[in-house]
């Protein structure tokens, strides 16, 4: 410290050092944060020859809490040094972090190294960058070499084809590495690497010198035979994007002279054993298919590949498969002559089978694409086929499977269309909305302002708003709450003169089509279930239906014999109040407020309950608080 | 023992003493002044107690959302609680009369989830009004929420819920089914349970709904032939081992007439002819209660004179039975709903050492 | 529970007495001794369940109690001078309390009659491993503690030594069956001998006992006796067979010769503390041993009843709740409350009386010898309440139904 003083320029190195040096890591890392500002304030020169030496000292002995830091902060550290032609220092030190084993540190220097890669001229990529990745690569620690990996992208077509050649080949060691956790790295990064390749070539001129070659792709197929082959599942899985990025090139390319023996991978790995693969190509499915469209007979013959993974045993891979159902289906549908037959016998028999799968998430996975096929089947299958299954799924124990099925059933509704769909729907919906558990009466209420919203009010209107009402006099209170919060969205949907006309007038008993459905206010739960749905529609319905209907609704229930009914009218006239206030020009509702609300209030508020007068009072000073 | 443990234990053991002698002294003076205990049923309830102050009113609501996460009280507001409690019940009477509309619920046993989905059956308190003849406490693991929960309730909304006394609101039967040992376990004391079975004496231990309902927790006593003669008991005590309150608590309805030995060992059975006369006596349309375990949730016994309501479903998380609780309209027509045990992250399995020797 | 928390209920209940307030169990007295109670810790079980493993070798299992060279201060001599007292007094105690001995087939019965044929029998069957003498302290309690006015009532107690067990002839079939077919010739036997058909006879089993009491009831054959009540001691059968698993271990570790009756009741004491009342020790342990010349050995080789121990509980308790048509019952446990299924819905329908002497630190799995007063003042109430509910409530409860008619026994 005192080698320096406060006027040297120094100062902000010796403060870092000197942080730096703090027992806490946590103030080490605060210090590495400070450290764009330190090299600012030094300037490129000074940061160059006295702030990078010394974090190069920095990055061989620390914690990996600090080196990452260092490593993020590199990434942005080009003009401090005075720009790209002074690089090699940051990238001297973002190789030492990179070689760390610490995976976060690694993945920081990575990204770093990348970022600066942007910035470099090409001779510079291939000098100085080059020159990294090949020691990166060569080198004898396993941490380097997965580093190394991940910065090949950056360099692969920015080079003549000769270096390509050469960076491809020293690529393939990587793939073929003694550790798996190179091999691991080198397949996942691999992708990227023939997707820029695809990019390249697509961009370059037929008779470009450097244009990617068959030599190239021999070796890129060995990379994949490989991989392909390799014993570990965990590097093998990673095989199946690889092949993806293959076909895509040569889909793009438009050679199809390779597709046989891709077909053959394809199958291998749909039949490998391990069912991490399996998933991987589930996963993935309809990704390599839509490479194998050129030809009918190829898309063919994943038909059968396609179904033994939705016979798969691992939960997992039908899970995985299922979402891929659609996407494939369409494929066929598309290319292949007859495809609905080959859909219909073969593939629906076993999406029947799923729908059932002992498995929860495999349903749910099910669900969530299986209204898709309908656009494939149209109609008639759709009714014949797909129906019973839709139909049997939103009755399943298993709440995410009925939702994936009703939030999706738009897609249904235009192929079959509305009456079709209602007239089957309905027994479903009236089904569960009459189960024994109210849970499962409860899930189909909750599921309900989705449906009217895909449906459209006149469906709604004369199949579902009957059961909507008759929910709000079920015996089970959670239900009854259910009902008057879906009266709620439904008015939000539809809008406030259909809940005046519709639910409103049903409520106050204006209107009701037979004695039957007349309410009979003698009953305690139903006076005070319709003061809840007046309640609860009094903020989302126009101020003239509160004023004209809800408000007298409301006032009538002032003098009821059961107090619980009296304290929430003074809960309800709160409401009104609330919602008076939001309006821009409140002026004659609070005429209103002092002519009828404040009066009952405290009419409530000398009632002989102590909760009464307890809601009346809160209420009273609520509102004058309001207005 | 080390001294240390010993210090707080000294304070204990004198707050004990007080709220003991509190107790007694109510034991006695309602027990001296029979007049004392017939003032209360002509001014009926409410005129005793002063309203809450609203400090007490936000604490209230503190607890009971607290409560309702299954969070227990800290000892210091159990203590709090309970005092406040004593204020409202020790005016109710042995006879608490109750209005309809009103919910009728038995047994729930610690079994704090089942309790929260009996409120979502049956709609929450206080819109709707609820009466619970006992049982609140031992064999479920909960049993101090929910205890701690309706005590809450109760103060909060003194009008809206009626606790009775069941025979496990007892220092002895809590000591060998498992609140004792809930208490020391989340409070590292039995403070908590002393605070709390020092309140069940002053729990009402009967209630009659629009005089036409009987409800207690056990049934009918060989000593009790009109419901005045319930009204004259000394209830603030600890249940007894025998005798009319015992009774009142422990008894069961049998299909054998007459007055029975009680296989329980305390209490009698009662069949149809003891039912339908004391309703015929006391111008009852039912005598409703709990105590047992009915399968069902609910049961009629004595051709619809009796009924059982039982509140918790899959009893110790094991019988694999319904619950049930009881609507009563102010037409006073009756609606059972029957429910199921809640949805709920898994229950501590119950695991418990095996002796070494057993032959 | 907790030491601190055992101090603690203590004090309340000290205090509680101090205020006249009825104390808060009925073993208050017996809470009291905290030495005991220390020395127990927080085992609410039959016994710590530590002391077993630690206090003898896993690896070498003791072959006489003690293993020589035992720090035990009292010199080996001086066992032997009381050797002959201790056997002594335990026969004049089997003869004071059992006066009719007899032996039916190859069982060894004992009897004692009771003093007027209006007073109940207690017919007792012992678990397995034990003998007719784990109910000696409990008959003689009974007697003390029958009837306040006439001094001079007492009830009578029937036992016997099962198969391969204290004097009766061994046999290698310990199936529940077989057992069961030895308590209906027994039982049958002693009614016809003793003329008692007409008395009011009580089942009392105690642990594998009161599953062979149960289980004759639950299967009654045309001539079965009829009984107004059941009483199991410590045994429900979810615990039970969850128990076994440990048997085999704990059999093998035992030791398999005593060098005196001291030694062997000291080791039921406090060794293992099966046991916790040394007066019923005296009685019960020498009636389980075999006296050579040199050493005592076990009478009855549990290693052999092994392969029926999974017959023995099963359908016990669901069977206890219901069997025996009219009959009363009683279950009373040691330790804690720990229901099964089956017991818990019974207790919760009203089925049966359930008394648990949970937490008492001098009551285990046999728990009639441990409390004996205890258990017979139990058994006496239970008796009362039931042969004559209208005469125990007048004497006991001093007070008579106002309506409804008279009380109906069970």
């Amino acid at each position: 410290m005192d080698a320096f003083n406060v006027n040297d320029d120094l100062y902000p190195l010796a403060l870092l050092m000197d942080e730096l040096k703090h027992d806490d890591v946590a103030n080490r890392v605060e210090a590495m944060q400070k450290l764009d500002t330190i090299a600012i304030a030094l300037g490129p020169e000074r940061t160059r020859q006295e702030l990078m030496p010394f974090l190069h000292e920095v990055a061989q002995d620390d914690e990996e809490e600090v080196f990452a830091v260092l490593a993020t902060k590199l990434g942005d550290f080009v003009p401090f040094v005075g720009g790209h032609q002074h690089c090699q220092q940051i990238i001297s030190i973002l190789s030492v972090l990179a070689s760390l084993e610490e995976p976060i540190v690694r993945d920081k220097a990575i990204a770093s190294l990348n970022k600066i890669s942007l910035e470099l001229t090409n001779d510079e990529l291939n000098g100085i960058f080059l020159q990294l990745i090949e020691t990166l690569s060569t080198g004898s620690w396993f941490s380097s070499k997965v580093a190394a990996c991940a910065l090949y992208k950056s360099v692969i077509i920015k080079i003549n084809g000769v270096t390509r050649k050469k960076l491809l080949t020293l690529y393939l060691k990587l793939v073929t590495d003694d550790s798996p956790i190179v091999r691991r790295s080198a397949a996942s990064h691999l992708p990227t690497l023939i997707d820029k390749l695809t990019e390249f070539t697509a961009a370059t001129k037929n008779n470009s010198a450097d244009k990617v070659n068959n030599q190239d792709w021999e070796i890129i197929s060995q990379m994949f035979q490989f991989l392909i082959n390799d014993d570990q599942d965990s590097v093998k899985h990673l095989s199946v994007e690889v092949l993806v990025s293959i076909l895509e090139f040569f889909q793009s390319v438009d050679d199809h002279s390779h597709n046989s023996e891709f077909l053959v991978s394809s199958l291998k790995l749909v039949n490998d054993e391990s069912w991490r693969v399996r998933y991987a190509a589930a996963d993935k499915f309809a990704s390599v298919s839509k490479n194998f469209v050129s030809n009918e007979s190829d898309l063919l013959k994943l038909v059968d590949p396609f179904i033994s993974l939705m016979k798969d045993n691992e939960g997992e891979v039908r899970k995985a498969v299922a979402k891929q159902l659609p996407e494939f289906c369409k494929l066929l549908h598309d290319n292949v002559q007859n495809s609905v037959d080959i859909v219909l016998t073969k593939i629906i028999p076993i999406v029947d089978e799923l729908s059932q799968d002992p498995q929860e998430n495999v349903r749910a996975s099910l669900a969530s694409t299986i209204t898709g096929l309908a656009p494939i089947l149209q109609k008639q299958s759709t009714i014949d086929n797909l129906l019973p299954i839709f139909l049997m799924m939103l009755k399943d124990e298993f709440p995410d499977v009925r939702l994936n099925i009703i939030s999706n059933l738009s897609v249904v509704n235009e192929i079959i269309g509305i009456n079709l769909l209602s007239t089957n729907l309905l027994p479903a919906i009236t089904e569960l909305a009459q189960d024994d558990k109210w849970r499962v009466r409860l899930a189909i209420i909750e599921y309900i302002p989705k449906l009217a919203d895909q449906l459209g009010v006149s469906f709604f209107n004369d199949e579902l708003l009957s059961l909507c009402m008759s929910w709000l006099w079920d015996p089970v209170f959670a239900i009854r709450d259910a009902a008057v919060n879906n009266l709620k969205e439904l008015t939000i949907i539809f809008g406030s003169p259909w809940a005046e006309r519709e639910i409103v007038d049903r409520l106050l008993n204006n209107k009701f089509e037979s004695i039957d459905e007349k309410i009979d206010y003698s009953n305690f739960i139903i006076r005070i279930t319709c003061l809840f749905a007046i309640t609860k529609l009094v903020p989302v319905i126009d101020q003239q239906v509160i004023i004209s209907k809800l408000l007298p609704f409301i006032d009538n229930l002032v003098a009821d014999r059961v107090p619980n009914i009296r304290f929430n009218i003074a809960k309800s006239y709160l409401v009104v109040a609330q919602t008076f206030k939001t309006t821009d020009d409140n002026s004659e509702l609070e005429k209103l407020i002092k002519a009828d609300i404040l009066p009952s209030l405290e009419k409530l508020q000398n009632d002989n309950d102590d909760d009464v007068r307890f809601f009346a009072s809160k209420s009273i000073q609520e509102i004058s608080v309001l207005f | 023992m080390d001294l240390d443990t010993d210090v707080p234990m000294e304070d204990v053991s004198e707050e004990q003493q007080q709220s003991l002698n509190q107790s007694f002294d109510q034991g006695s003076s309602t027990a001296a002044g029979g007049a004392n205990t017939s003032a209360n049923g002509a001014t009926g309830s409410g005129s005793h107690k002063t309203e809450l102050n609203p400090s007490s009113i936000s604490q209230l609501d503190g607890w009971l959302d607290k409560l309702s996460k299954c969070e227990p009280l800290s000892e210091e507001d159990v203590k709090k609680l309970c005092d406040m409690a004593i204020d409202v019940l020790q005016f109710e009477e042995n006879v608490q009369p109750v209005q309809v509309p009103v919910t009728i619920c038995g047994d729930v046993h610690g079994q704090f989830h089942d309790l929260m989905e009996l409120f979502k059956i049956g709609g929450p308190c206080p819109d709707t009004n609820y009466l619970f003849m006992g049982d609140y406490v031992d064999r479920g693991y909960y049993s101090v929420e929910t205890v701690s929960y309706l005590v809450c309730m109760k103060v909060r909304f003194p009008n809206r819920i009626t606790i009775l006394r069941g025979n496990h609101e007892s220092r002895q039967i809590t000591q060998v089914y498992g609140f004792y040992d809930e208490c020391l376990r989340k409070y590292g004391s039995a403070t908590v349970w002393k605070l709390f079975t020092d309140l069940f004496d002053y729990f009402p231990i009967t209630a009659l709904v629009d005089n036409k309902v009987f409800c207690l927790h056990g049934g009918l006593s060989p000593m009790i032939e009109t419901i005045d003669q319930v009204r004259e008991l000394n209830r603030i005590q600890e249940v007894p081992h025998e005798g009319p309150m015992c009774d009142l608590l422990w008894s069961d309805p049998d299909d054998r007439g007459g007055w029975g030995i009680s296989p329980r060992g305390a209490g009698f059975t009662f069949g149809q002819d003891i039912s339908e006369q004391f309703n015929h006596t006391n111008d009852l349309s039912l005598i409703a209660r709990a105590h047992q375990l009915v399968m069902e949730g609910y049961s009629w016994s004595h051709q619809e004179s009796v009924v059982t309501i039982f509140s918790a479903p899959n009893y110790c998380y094991r019988c694999g039975n319904q619950a049930a609780i009881m609507e009563v309209d102010e037409q006073h027509n009756r609606q059972f709903l029957q429910y199921d045990p809640s949805v709920r992250p898994g229950e501590p399995t119950v695991t418990r050492k095996t002796p070494d020797y057993f032959l | 529970m907790s030491e601190l928390h055992k101090l603690l209920l203590n004090r309340v209940r000290q205090q509680e007495k101090a205020l006249g307030i009825e104390p808060l169990a009925e073993e208050s007295e017996s809470d009291t001794d905290l030495e005991l109670g220390s020395e127990r810790q927080s085992s609410l079980n039959g016994f710590p369940p530590s002391s077993l493993p630690t206090k003898i070798s896993p690896l070498i299992p003791p072959a006489v109690f003690p293993k020589s060279g035992s720090s035990s201060s009292s010199p080996t001599s001086s066992y032997f001078s009381t050797n002959d007292k201790i056997k002594s007094n335990y026969e004049s105690t089997v003869n004071e309390i059992f006066p009719k001995q007899e032996k039916y087939a190859s069982f060894q019965t004992y009897y004692h009659p009771p003093s007027n044929t209006s007073a109940p029998i207690f017919i007792c069957h012992h678990g397995a491993g034990s003998s007719a003498m784990t109910f000696a302290m409990l008959t003689k309690y009974l007697q003390e503690n029958y009837d306040e006015n006439n001094k001079d009532a007492t009830p009578g107690v029937f036992t016997f030594d099962a198969r391969g067990h204290g004097k009766s002839e061994g046999a290698t079939d310990f199936s529940l069956s077989a057992l069961t077919e030895d308590f209906t010739y027994i039982v049958n036997e002693f009614v016809k001998r003793h003329n008692a058909s007409s008395s009011s006879i009580y089942f009392l089993g105690h642990s594998l006992g009161g599953s062979v009491l149960t289980n004759y009831l639950s299967n009654p054959s045309e001539d079965a006796i009829k009984v107004s009540g059941l009483i199991m001691l410590d045994i429900v059968e979810e615990t039970a067979v969850k128990s076994l698993v440990a048997m085999p271990n704990f059999i093998r570790k035992r030791p398999k010769i005593f060098d005196s009756y001291q030694r062997a009741i000291d080791w039921h004491l406090k060794e293992t503390h099966l046991l916790h009342n040394e007066e019923s020790a005296k009685v019960s342990v020498p009636d389980l041993l075999l006296a050579h010349e040199s050493h005592l050995s076990w009478i009855t080789n549990l290693s052999l009843t092994q392969p029926y121990w999974e017959t023995w509980f099963k359908g016990l308790s669901s069977n206890f709740v219901t069997c025996g048509q009219g009959a009363a019952k009683l279950l009373i446990l040691a330790g804690h409350e720990n229901l099964d299924t089956d017991l818990i819905i019974g207790q919760m329908q009203g089925k049966y009386q359930l008394i648990v002497f949970n937490n008492n630190p001098n009551a285990g799995h046999f728990i009639h010898e441990d409390i004996p007063s205890h258990i017979a003042v139990s058994l006496l109430d239970f008796v009362r309440r039931n042969d004559s509910p209208e005469d125990y409530m007048k004497k006991e409860l001093g007070f008579l139904p106002k309506w409804g008619g008279k009380i109906n026994k069970s």
